[in-house]
């Protein structure tokens, strides 16, 4: 097939000549490529990461304070420290808003930074993508004295966090850890010190750490996460079948949940 | 997808794919009519979309397999947004909502602006695929063939038909600024 000389090399008019010119002179904004390759956990860019982890620990402390959720300034800061030293290696995976939940929901709390990890959680998958539970565990062993409404306080602040980032506060980690939402923060850090074991391991040790999960916490409150890493484990297995037919499940409970988009396109459904 | 297409891509591919590749992915979404505010996230959807593809096989071209995830992810976009603009009542814009002079057009983003609204008005989706890949993405039929999986012949009538539709749009576009400005 031979192809006709392009408009752009043989503009019929100057207008045609300026519009296609134009067009194949845009470019994307600086810094998007960028964001794409740490999304997908293969960015480089440890130093820009560290400075984005201070701004968003700054915006952090300033979206506790300002909900009244911290007491004083420098437990907010001592909190930022100490999350940021058990994170930082991993920071530069994460977007700017998920960097922002997990430091505004850790200093909400003091040893908060469990949600950190359940807000990182919503994000599509790598397994460099994804910060350490352990980490996050650790901030929590070293910050202040764990709150007896703990749980109330984090889901509120990761609502109040959505409502400022100008979404709905509908998110599934909010609604699990409203008040109404009865999990032992103990049961929570083995929840997710299992989940991150899973999200480390390869594809098939992972499976069976998440079987083991689904035995252990039948009612987990970290159940869908389990289930997303579970599909992005038989994917990488080939099994492209149970894949789909675990998503579709996962689908038709969570309908609107963070990995929604992801398991559309999986299930070929693209609505 | 890799040049070798026997193995699954690993981290280095992916890379190489999205360095090599960000900029036509994005401007491919921007002139298939994704917003400036959500062209970042479609494109991320792409490149996402590989990842998580690794090994499904792509025909020997990398560019065409990301055109064709391009494209249909931009065609879900476009959908949900004229979806959004009828429960909202909005108006379908109008060519003539923006006449600049053939001398603005020396002005390059309200040249793409215009661009834009020719593309919209004048040709089907299906036209607009194919002119934007070949006519600014210098993309050659024959890849066009294999992004869109359509047969080359119909590579081809969608072109012309587009082009003529392009040209008359633009010449309409002149006459209009020109009497606008006697």
């Amino acid at each position: 097939m031979k192809d006709p000389i392009r408009f752009l090399h043989d503009p019929p008019n100057s207008a045609i000549a300026a519009l296609l010119s134009a067009a194949r002179d845009t470019r994307p904004p600086d810094g998007s490529r960028d964001r794409v390759l740490r999304r997908l956990g293969l960015g480089t860019a440890a130093l820009g990461a560290a400075a984005t982890a201070t701004n968003a620990m700054t915006e952090g402390t300033t979206l506790a304070t300002t909900a009244g959720l911290l007491p004083h300034a420098s437990q907010a800061s001592a909190g930022a420290k100490t999350f940021a030293a058990a994170t930082l290696t991993n920071v530069s995976q994460w977007s700017t808003g998920t960097i922002l939940k997990v430091v505004g929901a850790s200093l909400a709390l003091g040893g908060g930074a469990v949600v950190g990890v359940l807000a990182a959680f919503s994000e599509p998958s790598t397994s460099a993508a994804r910060p350490s539970a352990a980490g996050a565990i650790a901030a929590v062993q070293t910050a202040t004295a764990p709150n007896p409404s703990a749980h109330a306080e984090v889901a509120s602040a990761q609502i109040d966090d959505e409502r400022q980032l100008g979404r709905p506060a509908t998110s599934a980690v909010a609604r699990r850890l409203a008040p109404s939402t009865q999990v032992s923060a103990g049961t929570l850090a083995g929840e997710l010190a299992l989940l991150d074991e899973a999200r480390r391991a390869p594809p098939a040790r992972a499976l069976e750490l998440l079987a083991t999960f689904r035995a252990r916490y039948p009612r987990a409150a970290m159940g869908y996460e389990a289930s997303v890493l579970r599909i992005n484990s038989l994917e990488q297995l080939g099994r492209s079948v149970e894949a789909v037919e675990v998503a579709r499940g996962v689908l038709r409970s969570y309908p609107k949940g963070p990995a929604t988009p992801r398991l559309r396109l999986l299930v070929g459904d693209t609505r | 997808m890799p040049s070798d297409l026997s193995s699954p891509m690993d981290d280095a591919g992916v890379r190489k794919m999205v360095v090599e590749h960000f900029d036509f992915v994005w401007r491919f979404l921007r002139r298939l009519g994704v917003g400036e505010a959500d062209v970042d996230d479609m494109a991320q959807q792409v490149f996402l979309v590989l990842n998580s593809h690794r090994d499904a096989p792509c025909g020997g071209s990398e560019r065409a397999y990301l055109a064709g995830v391009a494209r249909r992810i931009a065609s879900t976009y476009r959908r949900t947004q004229r979806r959004r603009r009828e429960v909202a009542g909005e108006p379908v814009a109008e060519l003539q909502d923006l006449s600049p002079s053939p001398e603005e057009l020396a002005d390059r983003s309200r040249a793409g602006v215009l661009l834009d609204k020719i593309l919209e008005a004048a040709m089907t989706e299906e036209e607009r695929e194919v002119f934007v890949l070949f006519e600014i993405e210098q993309v050659t039929m024959s890849e066009i063939a294999l992004s869109l999986t359509i047969p080359p012949g119909t590579v081809a009538s969608r072109l012309r038909r587009a082009r003529t539709r392009f040209e008359a749009a633009v010449a309409a576009w002149r006459l209009n600024s020109n009497e606008e400005a006697s």
